[in-house]
């Protein structure tokens, strides 16, 4: 893979990418903790104003990995799985050390 | 970028592209008529708001129950044919459970048979005859049950007991026209206006709430299943031209940047 074109920008899409990246696993915390005190789905309620929430959190995660996914590179699948991380708990925090470190690493050497 | 985009492989992830906008336009549609269904729930709860009107002005004899009218408010005037009353249940009401009190009513400006269910009682080993005479009974209208099979051991009040409201039963043993509802009685009087009391032993049931829904959250997952299969058209457009910028074949292009 090539070397980051434009490090700044990568920057500032790094620093959008990690937050969105633990604001939606906190939202898809949030959703499955109402969920579960509800006693499951379409029960109405807090569930119901939080999900449509949770919705546009994930989608504003897509656009942050898509974001940085173009700046340094990633592949259309990766981009695919790292979206699709959001489906699952705990594992948008995995993806954001796994991926934003990565990023992190090649940044830095291109300082070098 | 119009050649990089003839590529095989991004004519085949448009192929996709095509799929995927598509599924999202369908699953938006999808939400958007749940959300619609759900006005429905709450023009029910404005019918059961309404101004009570007169039960022959909301439905006719024999006609198909009009579904927005579900739980308006209706004032049946008559007089209760105390032969054929009967129990229907078993059923729950404030955690106890008993049996419905059904009264036909004998509607006087159409002279067709309305369901009445005058109340819910525990204890089924004393009748609870309905008042005699004209009367005016306020409640709430309903379409008619599915069917259930009848009870065991209970007593005929004076006719058997029913496991529901069911009218294709109930047509059989009537005489006369009979309405495709029936009404949660809630107060009854005489014909002179004066309130009768409820008889002792016999608790009013209230009309089933209407659950209300919250239409504005599936119009916004609607709203995010476009927004999603837009997503996915710009995320091809954005990988072809990245391609197009990339590809060294190309170079001399008049369509590059």
């Amino acid at each position: 893979m090539s070397d980051i074109k434009d490090p700044v920008s990568t920057r500032k899409a790094l620093r959008f990418f990690k937050v969105m990246a633990v604001l939606s696993g906190l939202a898809l915390f949030v959703l499955i903790g109402i969920i579960v005190v509800n006693g499951g789905f379409g029960k109405g309620g807090a569930s119901a104003v939080w999900s449509p929430i949770h919705g546009l959190i994930y989608f504003v995660y897509v656009v942050s990995i898509a974001n940085l996914g173009f700046k340094v590179g990633w592949s259309l699948p990766k981009m695919v799985l790292i979206m699709l991380t959001g489906f699952v708990p705990l594992l948008p925090f995995w993806a954001e050390r796994r991926f934003a470190g990565e990023t992190e690493a090649r940044l830095a050497a291109g300082r070098r | 970028m119009l050649r990089t985009a003839l590529k095989p492989r991004w004519l085949g992830l448009f192929a996709l592209l095509l799929v995927i906008i598509a599924a999202c336009t369908q699953l938006g549609l999808w939400q958007l008529h749940v959300a619609q269904d759900k006005g429905l729930a709450d023009a029910l709860r404005k019918a059961h708001e309404a101004r009570p009107a007169l039960v022959e002005a909301v439905i006719r004899p024999h006609q198909a129950f009009p579904n927005p009218q579900s739980n308006r408010a209706v004032t049946a005037i008559g007089t209760y044919a105390a032969t054929d009353q009967f129990l229907v249940g078993p059923r729950r009401l404030g955690g106890r459970t008993g049996y419905w009190v059904v009264t036909p009513l004998d509607v006087t400006a159409t002279g067709a048979r309305l369901a009445v269910v005058r109340g819910f009682v525990t204890d089924v080993s004393r009748p609870v005859a309905p008042p005699a005479g004209p009367v005016s009974v306020d409640g709430s209208l309903a379409p008619g049950e599915a069917p259930a099979a009848a009870p065991s051991g209970v007593p005929g009040w004076p006719r058997p007991a029913r496991g529901s409201i069911d009218f294709s039963l109930l047509v059989n043993d009537w005489r006369g026209e009979l309405y495709n509802a029936f009404v949660f009685a809630q107060t009854e009087s005489t014909g002179t206006g004066a309130a009768i009391p409820v008889p002792a032993g016999l608790e009013r049931v209230p009309p089933p709430a209407v659950t209300g829904g919250l239409k504005w959250r599936n119009a916004a997952y609607a709203l995010q299943w476009w927004v999603f299969g837009g997503f996915a058209a710009f995320m091809w457009f954005r990988m072809v031209r990245e391609d197009a910028l990339r590809d060294p074949a190309l170079e001399g292009d008049p369509e590059r940047e």
